[in-house]
């Protein structure tokens, strides 16, 4: 069979990405352009700062992604795109180019949701069996999904108020971390002690998730020592909320993976990316007797290749966009 | 061989396809989403020249001012198209665009408003430029009241004309020109106006506090330092005070004067280790001035 190679563009929120996916599992090159420290100067990502650098970066990184691939735009089979959810104008820089390739080589354009994006990141390099059970953890999302087929999905469980990522950030913020704050907390915290006593988070029947609670926890605490003039151990706090969200992750999750009993469990998600929550999950699946699988690091943050392994199966079901396709900020799988 | 010419910095999407003498103009009116709408349109003019992407040969861009995601929408379709088929890309502004459209031979304006100020640019009737490319607020434009003020519309004949002289742009540097800085931005912009040097705080575009001095050899006498009435006790004069002492460290030792009555500025000199040296009885008609400097310090 003719080998199908998938240029895919990701530009949804600080990172220009593309790249060149082979049959939807190989990675034959990616590349990259973050604008991180330019958003440290605000603390924290500001759109239209995003999506003006998105559309300087953009040609730039295509070359640079062709040129490590060594392969031509004429040696597409088709031209992906993330549309949502994440940045209304960051979206639309990264759409309207790829659009315009799949114009001139009158070639399928696909459309592709982030999310999915990020649950095939853990299709790169290897094949997803169903069904499976995902658990999405990122700056926007935290959410568990059944999937009985590679395109079906199954929301059996949300949170219910702030996304785990950005309550990452948040506390990161409360507590002095600078911009971007999940890294930040992560390293703060392998030098910490678990010694603050955190509040016990939502815990009921459904597979629901809740982190203001936590959030607005450590806000108080830290002011209330600093009215008393006080001085808080960040590095104990850091390391205490981590164990507690991590653990909320750990045992919703496995209530999930007992009630429908899957066989399969993915995570996803740039949250996906810190080394104890990745730890904390693996343990939990090894206990339960499920087969775990986790993208590799540089797959769990914002990537094109991932788009590329998820446009795939929606290149094999001819889910074909126009050219009038718009950008999403807000949408469910 | 076809031109492609493309704005899309508007609510009006305007496109043309220009073969030899032979113009086609395509344009969607009061576009709310130029995502949407752009490439279905590029698509349709293309369909009825009987045309292919392919086919063209050289593209003019409009890149703004106007509309930010419009700017974007038209520059990544032009900058992607170019760099994929290796396309030739000349780029002109909306401003500059207008203005050479019209065939007044005069002195001529062009202006784009937005919600709080106006984009303009005028030149002459030789289309060489008088004031450049900038963002006024609305209260300063009747200083301009006597250039005649240009419709905004395309000629495309007089504007590919105007670009004869104007060399092509490489495709990584296409870039779009917002003249407008982001809400987020705030700068100090300095300025020297012969012997006095101001340094303003600009936030949204507004100028709302500046400091101004002199400098006399190794002497730095701070004549004027304001900040806007509700935007006080945000620490800008600071900002700016220290600006100034980054910018002539280590080798001035400063002056100014105060009004005796004005403890808050008296206590923002003196975190700045300036101190009193005297006094100029009835300096302010009302009030006393007091004299305060600051000496160079010598690491």
């Amino acid at each position: 069979m003719k080998d199908t190679y998938i240029l895919s563009v990701e530009s949804s929120c600080d990172e220009t990405s593309v790249s060149i996916v082979k049959n939807g599992i190989e990675d034959k090159a990616t590349s990259i352009n973050t604008q991180i420290d330019t958003h440290k100067l605000y603390g924290g990502v500001v759109p239209e700062v995003a999506s003006r650098m998105h559309l300087n970066n953009f040609v730039f990184v295509l070359d640079d992604a062709l040129k490590k691939a060594d392969m031509k735009l004429t040696d597409m089979d088709a031209f992906a795109c993330t549309y949502g959810p994440g940045l209304l104008g960051s979206l639309l820089v990264g759409l309207e180019g790829t659009k315009t390739l799949s114009m001139i080589y009158e070639k399928p354009f696909i459309k592709v949701n982030h999310m999915m994006g990020h649950i095939y990141a853990n299709g790169i390099g290897k094949k997803l069996d169903f069904p499976l059970l995902c658990l999405v953890i990122s700056g926007g999302h935290t959410d568990l999904i059944k999937m009985n087929d590679e395109y079906n999905f199954n929301y059996i469980g949300s949170t219910l108020d702030d996304a785990i990522g950005e309550c990452f950030d948040k506390v990161a913020r409360i507590i002095g971390y600078p911009y971007p704050g999940g890294p930040n907390v992560e390293a703060a915290a392998l030098r910490g002690k678990n010694s603050y006593k955190m509040p016990v988070l939502m815990n009921d029947d459904s597979f629901n998730f809740s982190f203001s609670g936590i959030k607005s926890f450590v806000n108080n605490l830290v002011h209330n020592e600093e009215m008393k003039g006080n001085s808080v151990n960040k590095d104990d706090i850091a390391c205490s909320f981590q164990y507690a969200v991590t653990s909320h992750l750990v045992d919703k999750t496995r209530k999930a993976i007992r009630k429908i009993g899957v066989k399969n469990f993915i995570v996803a998600g740039g949250v996906a990316s810190n080394n104890y929550v990745r730890g904390e999950l693996k343990k939990m699946a090894d206990e339960e007797n499920v087969i775990f699988s986790v993208p590799e690091k540089k797959y769990c943050t914002d990537n094109a290749t991932m788009i590329g392994a998820a446009a795939y199966v929606l290149y094999k079901h001819k889910e074909y966009s126009g050219l009038d396709t718009n950008a999403k900020s807000n949408i469910n799988l | 061989m076809y031109k492609l010419f493309v704005s899309t910095v508007s609510d009006e999407i305007f496109i043309a396809i220009i073969k030899d003498e032979e113009i086609h103009e395509y344009y969607d009116k009061s576009v709310s989403n130029h995502a949407q709408k752009f490439l279905p349109l590029i698509d349709k003019a293309l369909k009825e020249n009987n045309i292919k992407l392919k086919d063209i040969s050289e593209v003019i861009a409009v890149n703004g001012p106007g509309s930010f995601t419009g700017i974007r929408i038209g520059l990544s379709f032009v900058k992607t198209l170019s760099y994929s088929l290796n396309i030739p890309v000349k780029v002109i502004s909306s401003l500059m665009s207008y203005l050479v459209s019209s065939d007044f031979k005069g002195n001529k304006i062009s202006k784009i408003f937005d919600n709080k100020g106006c984009y303009i640019c005028a030149v002459d009737q030789n289309n060489k430029v008088i004031i450049d490319e900038e963002y006024k607020s609305t209260d300063d434009l009747k200083l301009y009241d006597d250039f005649c003020l240009v419709d905004q519309q395309f000629n495309v004949k007089r504007i590919l004309k105007y670009l004869e002289d104007i060399p092509f742009t490489n495709v990584f540097n296409v870039k779009p020109s917002y003249i407008k800085k982001i809400d987020t931005e705030k700068a100090i912009n300095k300025s020297k106006n012969e012997l006095e040097y101001k340094y303003s705080y600009v936030e949204k575009e507004i100028v709302i506090g500046y400091v101004i001095f002199r400098i006399n050899f190794d002497v730095i006498d701070i004549t004027d330092v304001f900040v806007n009435e509700d935007k006080r006790r945000k620490h800008i004069a600071s900002i700016l005070l220290n600006e100034i002492f980054c910018d002539y460290k280590g080798k001035n030792s400063y002056y100014l004067e105060v009004r005796e009555d004005n403890i808050g500025a008296i206590n923002l000199y003196k975190s700045f280790n300036f101190n009193i040296i005297n006094k100029r009885k009835n300096y302010y008609n009302d009030c006393d001035a007091l004299i305060m400097s600051k000496e160079m310090e010598v690491k």
